[in-house]
């Protein structure tokens, strides 16, 4: 008899293999948007508040936290230990806030050449956080789950914010050339939609679409943007006073009116510009006297050595000529933009841009003189 | 909260309307209190509705 076969045998622990490689996934538990900085501070083992102060000092410069984190969310796990948590009211504000910051951010680095080290990427992490953080507000899902689910939400918020885009540029072009009537009208239907929603349910979405109809058309309304009368750019160089007109009237671009080559007789000449978004330059010659009033919603008027700028500014340059010599008065009409009288077209405007810098021309053939703009930051040279 | 946003886009709406029949004549200056007024009451709706919640 075998001796050993009677022995019980007792069953051996495996033997201890290789340690798991540590792998970097999202928190599920510890983090503030897609616990990306949660699941560093884990990995390294440092406090996650630290790596978020280092992602926003990265975003801050150039916006390269911004490629990281937005490359992270999108390729890097959730580790699923926790389901989330349902989004609160509190965090869907902040999440507005947040898109509709990440969307004005976007567009002015576009517009100005704001990008830094993260280079071309920048727009694309712009793209994607702000159409992560929309579809966190309009559906309370968070960006958790697996790479192809954030990326799935990224995708229907940037859709989404595209769509609203659209929406908002419908509605300013439509408010601007007389449909105000009706954009207003659908803002108001909007509105009574979601009344009707909150006693009957869902249509919580429509908020969304509401707003971007309805801001666009409140901003036309509060600037007094008129875009009829044409866009682009228009120049005007009458010879002859019969081929000058009382009024001069561009939707949208650059309007110069070139008066430099007409003899004005003694006396008054009425002229109104009208201009609903960009730049309006009158030209005038030497031995003309201007008088001006002007009203701009949002935008800036400069006359000769003085000007005005701000929102809501009502310009008013009253100036006499002296006894058998021309006077020019000028109406101006401003929506969005600049209206500028002067003797010589400088290129100022051209090259450098809208700058509030005192021209050295003067309304010099004027016998007197008394001006005033209601608006903050008016100044008389 | 639905129910003050909505309401708060009628009272828009309707101010919008006004100005663009030409019954008002909207600046930004006068803009500016309705737009305030509406964001506080949808945020004071927002509250009020999570404070029920709570409780």
């Amino acid at each position: 008899m075998n001796s050993t076969s009677d022995t019980p045998v007792t069953p051996q622990p495996p033997e201890p293999g290789p340690p798991a490689p540590r792998r970097f996934l999202r928190s599920s538990s510890d983090r503030v948007l897609g616990g990306v900085c949660g699941g560093l501070g884990r990995y390294f083992g440092i406090d996650s508040t630290l790596v978020r102060i280092a992602f926003i000092a990265l975003a801050l410069l150039g916006g390269t936290g911004l490629v990281i984190y937005a490359a992270a969310l999108l390729l890097v796990p959730d580790d699923g230990e926790n389901p989330p948590s349902p989004t609160s009211t509190r965090d869907r504000a902040i999440v507005a806030a947040a898109a509709i910051a990440l969307t004005i951010a976007g567009f002015a680095l576009g517009l100005f050449g704001g990008f830094g080290f993260g280079g071309a990427l920048v727009p694309v992490a712009f793209i994607a956080l702000a159409g992560l953080a929309v579809w966190w507000f309009v559906s309370g899902e968070r960006p958790s789950g697996t790479p192809g689910d954030v990326a799935r939400r990224a995708l229907l918020g940037f859709g989404l914010l595209l769509a609203c885009g659209a929406l908002a540029a419908g509605s300013f072009f439509a408010s601007g050339l007389g449909g105000g009537v009706v954009v207003a009208a659908l803002v108001v239907t909007a509105g009574a939609g979601l009344v009707a929603a909150a006693f009957v349910g869902g249509a919580r979405w429509l908020v969304l679409p509401a707003l971007a109809i309805a801001l666009p058309l409140a901003f036309v309304s509060a600037a007094g943007i008129d875009l009829k009368g044409g866009f682009g750019d228009r120049n005007e160089r009458p010879a002859t006073l019969a081929e000058l007109h009382n009024s001069y009237r561009l939707g949208a671009g650059e309007l110069v009116l070139d008066l430099r080559d007409l003899k004005l007789p003694a006396g008054d000449r009425r002229l109104k510009i009208g201009i609903g978004a960009g730049h309006a330059l009158v030209l005038v010659p030497d031995d003309v006297c201007v008088a001006s009033t002007a009203s701009v919603g949002m935008g800036a008027v400069a006359v000769f050595d003085r000007d005005g700028a701000g929102i809501d500014v009502d310009w008013s340059d009253g100036r006499r000529a002296p006894a058998g010599t021309p006077r020019l008065v000028v109406d101006g009409d401003v929506g969005l933009g600049f209206l500028e009288i002067r003797h010589h077209d400088d290129g100022r405007f051209h090259d450098r841009g809208f700058r509030r810098d005192i021209a050295s021309e003067r309304n010099a053939a004027c016998a007197t003189t008394t001006a005033s703009a209601k608006a903050p930051g008016a100044s008389h040279g | 909260v639905s129910l003050t946003a909505g309401l708060a886009l009628v009272v828009l709406g309707a101010v919008l309307l006004l100005d663009r029949t030409g019954t008002v004549d909207l600046t930004f200056s006068s803009l500016a209190p309705i737009a305030f007024a509406a964001v506080g009451a949808i945020l004071l709706a927002s509250g009020l509705s999570r404070g029920r919640r709570e409780r």
